[in-house]
């Protein structure tokens, strides 16, 4: 029996716009692969990553993605934080035949035969939000995204969500990715002239902490009008600080409260690896369980080659931090939790609503 | 490490070599054969391949026409071409479209790339293959539930979301997807307006 590693590829930002959450990310996978190896491996042979940094560029991510695959021999890839990324990686991996697991929320409308994704389709997040919103604090809404592919994709997808319950989008603005503290400042005027229900934020990496912080600077209430997102986790909060975040609501599959046992043992563990006052996210979360799937897989086919690997993981089931999950096998998604939640004063998410089980993905929204 | 000799393991593959039993149809099937592979000769072309088969070696020539026009079609088998310098085959590449080309006369060491090149480029094609048929599929299955919505609402005096949350329920419910559910809505629906008709008719 072979004693050799199970070479993997890792690639998340260290450096660049989106290293914040990236680096969670990382996290999250090495987290598992230190839990798997401690455990003796799969099939008693250890899983080695190798790891780069796309530095939040995504002709490096495809580029990198292309050098795993075709010079150092890796099969399976774990990465990809923006959609951007993701689609820079995706015809890699299709010419390739890798298999890319991507442990992030996303737009929808996709699908590859080369990618498991374990981030939440809109149906499992946005479906939600849009009810709440509209039912508890008004129908219009203020859309404030970064300029790329998601924010663009999400609020297509949210215009039509209101449009079927009768509301509005009365503003909607696109800032750069590496956006400056003053141009969230000067959106705050236009915010306080149309005086929407609620400002729908899509703004992803280190510019979610200057949006937050100038509508607190503007002196706007979160009873009055809250900031809603997808994408803003624990860890953007502690980057803006809990006083900030606080009153803010978030939809996602997984925040750190939760009262899960196998929740209660990730955050110990990650907490006791990384520090104390480091929470994990939603997206740590997705990385983590990932590589547990993708073990559990491994385990039963003893071999990386995707066209004997995928149709195995297509079936895969796990108890994850957020709850059972498991890999739908129609579309490459998964049967995740869904969860609202509002920053409290400790920088964490208190449980407004969830489902009484896991959603099943509608990537292409095709029941809506 | 991978090396590249195991990507060209041919144990496990039925190789068909459409080609005469002369100097170059024989160095290929001792070609094949040294990478393990199976393989079978066929000559003349004929119009359909005995067995079925994953890589298919074959001359391209006005007589292999239809086998290889069939054999192209045919998703993860692996063609590859054998063209004669001297005749002007050329021409028909263009309508038979292989993965891979060899040219005579053949040379062992050339083989083998032709081979990983030709299992490279047909694994591909059928992989884009079925992930558009995944996508078909799913377009279909929106037509249906923008019908079976229609239906709902009509019928039943529903409003748009809550046609759309009767489907999802119902799916969840019945254990099918969405689309199967949808489908079965409009049938249904198609065949009961049909038996009215003919009820009129009567």
């Amino acid at each position: 029996m072979s004693s050799e590693p199970w070479r993997v590829g890792v690639l998340f930002s260290q450096t660049g716009v989106t290293a914040v959450i990236e680096e969670t990310q990382l996290r999250g996978t090495m987290l598992a692969i230190e839990e798997i190896n401690a455990a003796g491996g799969v099939n008693s042979r250890p899983i080695v990553p190798i790891i780069y940094d796309p530095g939040s560029d995504c002709r490096r991510f495809a580029l990198l993605a292309d050098k795993m695959l075709a010079e150092d021999g890796l099969n399976t890839i774990f990465g990809c934080y923006t959609s951007s990324s993701r689609k820079a990686v995706l015809p890699v991996v299709e010419r390739r035949n890798g298999l890319l697991w991507y442990p992030t929320l996303y737009e929808g409308f996709e699908y590859s035969p080369n990618i498991i994704y374990t981030g939440a389709a809109p149906n499992q997040n946005s479906v939600e939000l849009v009810d709440f919103l509209v039912e508890n604090y008004g129908p219009r809404l203020y859309l404030i995204g970064s300029d790329y592919i998601y924010p663009r994709e999400s609020n297509r997808i949210i215009r039509e969500l209101l449009r079927q319950r009768c509301g509005k989008v009365v503003g909607e603005h696109y800032l750069d990715l590496g956006a400056k503290r003053s141009e969230f400042r000067l959106l705050m005027r236009d915010v306080r002239n149309v005086h929407p229900d609620v400002i729908f934020s899509t703004v992803v990496g280190q510019a979610t902490a200057y949006l937050y912080q100038a509508y607190a600077d503007a002196g706007f209430d979160p009873h009055d009008m809250p900031i809603a997102s997808l994408t803003t986790s624990e860890a953007e909060v502690k980057l803006m600080g809990a006083d900030v975040g606080r009153g803010h609501i978030t939809a996602a599959s997984y925040f750190q409260s939760i009262a899960t046992a196998s929740n209660d043992a990730f955050v110990r563990s990650y907490k006791k690896r990384f520090g104390n006052d480091e929470p994990t996210n939603l997206c740590v979360e997705a990385a983590y369980f990932q590589v547990h799937v993708f073990a559990k897989a491994l385990a039963e086919v003893n071999t990386m080659n995707a066209d004997i690997l995928r149709p195995i993981v297509l079936h895969c089931e796990f108890d994850a931090p957020q709850g059972h999950v498991s890999i739908d096998s129609e579309s490459s998604h998964t049967n995740l939790w869904a969860r609202l939640g509002r920053v409290n004063e400790h920088g964490q998410f208190d449980l407004i609503r969830e489902s009484s089980q896991a959603v099943m993905p509608d990537p292409y929204l095709v029941s809506h | 490490m991978k090396s590249t000799t195991s990507c060209i393991d041919l144990r496990n593959f039925d190789c068909a070599v459409v080609h005469p039993r002369d100097r170059d149809g024989e160095l290929l099937i001792r070609c094949v054969q040294r990478m393990g592979g199976r393989v079978v000769n066929q000559w003349p072309p004929g119009q359909i391949l005995d067995q079925p088969i994953n890589v298919l070696f074959c001359v391209v020539e006005p007589a292999a026409l239809t086998l290889l026009r069939l054999a192209t079609t045919q998703a993860d088998l692996a063609v590859i071409g054998i063209l004669d310098t001297a005749n002007s085959g050329i021409h028909l590449l263009k309508i038979t479209t292989p993965h891979a080309l060899l040219v005579r006369p053949l040379e062992a060491h050339a083989i083998p790339g032709q081979i990983l090149l030709a299992l490279h480029n047909a694994r591909f094609q059928a992989r884009q293959q079925s992930k558009i048929t995944k996508l078909e599929d799913t377009l279909r299955s929106y037509r249906k539930v923008e019908q079976a919505k229609a239906i709902l609402m009509s019928r039943r005096n529903m409003g748009e979301p809550e046609a759309y949350g009767y489907l999802r329920e119902q799916a969840m419910r019945r254990r099918v997807s969405i689309g199967a559910l949808a489908t079965a809505i409009v049938d249904t629906s198609e065949m009961l307006s049909e038996e009215q008709v003919e009820g009129a008719r009567e």
